[in-house]
């Protein structure tokens, strides 16, 4: 686990709750239950890929993300202390650390510009359309600054709420709608939407 | 905000919807549940608003128009890949030689098939070493034989091993 992740983790979080409908099955799983620990990675592994993918625009990569969110998971079960992480924020967190990691490395070796979302390509002729729509949402996404992305992403894309997506992003709810709205204001610009209003 | 129709409340409410129309889009949803009855009543009261509401609710549709939430399949066989290796039930002084737990009457029936195997392996060991060291054998007693001819042609003493 990366030092960041580590750091976030300690800090008392403003959703924890002891009650956390996840916390009997990943007990469950810590002790060796894998009928537990498929329920829940069946509960969160489908917006964990979500995230990856929007993060990485690659779905194999965001697979490789969730399975490794998992494994990191099953590492601290058995010391899962209740109260200090909602297990979804957690994993979440985890998703988003190791995706920006990816990101890293994958600027090291080529850079940004050069890459360019492929949808729709093998798409029949009626998806066409809605590919290059979705496509042109995606590629604008990866242009916006990380920070507001991944604040774009939690708030908008995954409907986390404000504390939660500030958890995961380990800023101030004051400091998430700062950074949702820079994000929004740079895809009103590139989109041209309300370029006429005052 | 060129006019306020109601108060200075309203005044204060109405900056508030503005941050969250610019922050979280024109979907009441997505507002803090703590604000969005309020901030909506405010929002029905000024024009302004309304139209901004209107500039991040074609925002908020060309965002959605982002396919990735529709089409995310899970791949099943990852998923299982992924799940943690099931652990012994077996309390670990069970299979700690020599601990101090309770003798159990079936303990030694782990040690059946390692000892098995050694066994196996000692016997073909055996079957190749042994026949080797039997002609070594046999050579070091024939020329011990020689060896002790020899030397009684040396020593007279021994006249009766002469040819």
């Amino acid at each position: 686990m990366s030092i960041e992740v580590i750091s976030r983790m300690s800090q008392p979080l403003a959703d924890a709750h002891v009650d956390d409908p996840d916390l009997a099955l990943l007990r469950a799983a810590g002790l060796g239950d894998q009928s537990a620990a498929l329920q829940l990675v069946r509960t969160h592994a489908p917006a964990l890929q979500r995230l990856a993918w929007r993060m990485l625009g690659d779905e194999h990569e965001a697979q490789d993300v969730v399975q490794e969110s998992c494994l990191r998971l099953w590492r601290v079960a058995g010391e899962w202390r209740p109260g200090e992480a909602r297990i979804s924020t957690w994993l979440h967190t985890v998703a988003m650390n190791l995706s920006r990691d990816r990101l890293r490395r994958r600027r090291e070796t080529y850079p940004v510009e050069s890459f360019e979302w492929l949808a729709g390509e093998d798409s029949p002729e009626q998806d066409m359309e809605r590919d290059r729509r979705s496509a042109r949402v995606q590629q604008a996404l990866t242009q916006l600054p990380e920070r507001q992305r991944e604040a774009l992403i939690l708030s908008h894309f995954e409907g986390y709420s404000q504390s939660e997506a500030a958890t995961v992003l380990g800023v101030s709810v004051e400091a998430l709608e700062s950074l949702l709205s820079r994000a929004r204001r740079s895809l009103r610009q590139r989109w041209l939407i309300g370029e006429n209003e005052s | 905000m060129k006019h306020s129709p109601s108060s200075e409340v309203s005044a204060v409410s109405a900056r508030r919807v503005r941050a969250l129309l610019l922050a979280y889009g024109a979907d009441p949803a997505r507002w803090p549940p703590a604000e969005r009855v309020a901030a909506q009543r405010v929002l029905e009261q000024w024009p302004e608003l309304q139209a901004l509401a209107e500039r991040e609710a074609t925002l908020d549709a060309v965002l959605d128009e982002d396919r990735v939430a529709g089409d995310v399949v899970m791949d099943e066989a990852a998923l299982l890949r992924c799940l943690p290796a099931p652990q012994s039930t077996v309390p670990l002084r069970m299979v700690v030689v020599g601990s101090p737990g309770r003798p159990r009457s079936d303990a030694g029936w782990r040690w059946a098939a390692p000892a098995l195997a050694a066994a196996i392996s000692l016997g073909i060991g055996m079957g190749w070493w042994l026949p080797q060291t039997a002609d070594a054998t046999v050579a070091v007693a024939v020329n011990d034989v020689e060896d002790v001819i020899e030397y009684a042609q040396i020593d007279a003493e021994y006249e009766e091993f002469l040819p």
